[in-house]
């Protein structure tokens, strides 16, 4: 079982476009401070914050050499998300397939629909 | 995010939507109103609700504003999952509103709507949670399928959410 609280904590986090686009940009190899503010129109103390929220959310690890301190992506919280978001898909997209499948069979009379009484 | 299975315009779409609701689309070749028995029937329900591995079993579908829904699932090791609930607001053949229970989680509330264009049928169901975190816990269900995820597609991942 995937913690529920950590999972709350890493869509909290995933809610922002500007962190996704940090993170998605972090899914390409490690950057500093100043390279993840580029692409955005943000001051440094903006993007800071964004960085925090993603650093407990477990979902970033920074560095420790003082002047960079590049950002790194910390794929498991990622892996839990989508892991959920996986098992929700998977049981509505089987569930939909056999659907499809039965409604054919509905309509090429291979299943008896003799005991209709909705009509 | 939207993603489909496959490029049919048959196939399943799946898109969380803010941060408490799931939407998800599929088309039927089949007329609404089959579509409609086949979601409000118990018969008809039971054969096609829930994994593909998994029995469904229907104690009851009573489809009225206020009436009650239980269905159980039964995984191949046997394991049963009782999910249950209540209509809110039914209108035959293309609105259906009901809650759904699964253990001690806070329930959702499911909106299925159903549009019939040139003999199809399009269904729409968007799933609304409690709060973040009542998504998370309800939708664990206890179903283990595995991870199966990479790292190469975390950021495709986080670029769709």
């Amino acid at each position: 079982m995937i913690e529920t609280d950590r999972l709350s904590t890493t869509f909290a986090a995933l809610a922002d476009p500007t962190r996704r686009a940090i993170l998605a940009r972090l899914a390409r190899g490690e950057a500093t401070v100043t390279e993840l503010a580029q692409p955005f129109d943000m001051s440094m103390p903006a993007i800071s914050r964004h960085l925090k929220v993603l650093e407990r959310a477990g979902l970033i690890e920074r560095g420790r050499e003082a002047q960079w301190r590049p950002c790194r992506l910390q794929a498991e919280p990622l892996r839990e998300a989508d892991h959920w978001i996986e098992q929700y898909r998977r049981f509505w997209e089987e569930s939909f397939d056999k659907l499809e499948e039965y409604l054919r069979e509905l309509q090429t009379g291979e299943t008896t629909d003799d005991d209709d009484h909705s009509r | 995010m939207t993603t489909t299975t496959a490029d049919s315009p048959f196939a399943t779409t799946f898109s969380p939507q803010g941060d408490r609701e799931v939407v998800m689309t599929r088309t039927f070749r089949a007329p609404r109103e089959l579509v409609w028995r086949a979601i409000t029937e118990p018969r008809h329900f039971a054969r096609w609700w829930g994994p593909r591995d998994y029995t469904c079993a229907v104690r009851e579908l009573d489809v009225r504003p206020g009436g009650r829904w239980e269905a159980e699932q039964t995984a191949p090791n046997g394991n049963r999952f009782r999910f249950w609930g209540e209509y809110l607001e039914v209108e035959r053949p293309e609105l259906l509103v009901h809650t759904q229970h699964f253990m001690e989680f806070p329930p959702l509330v499911v909106t299925i709507t159903l549009s019939e264009y040139q003999g199809q049928t399009t269904l729409t169901s968007v799933t609304r949670f409690d709060s973040p975190q009542g998504r998370t816990a309800t939708l664990e269900m206890g179903m283990e399928w595995g991870a199966r995820q990479s790292i190469d597609r975390l950021a495709e991942l986080v670029e769709s959410l």
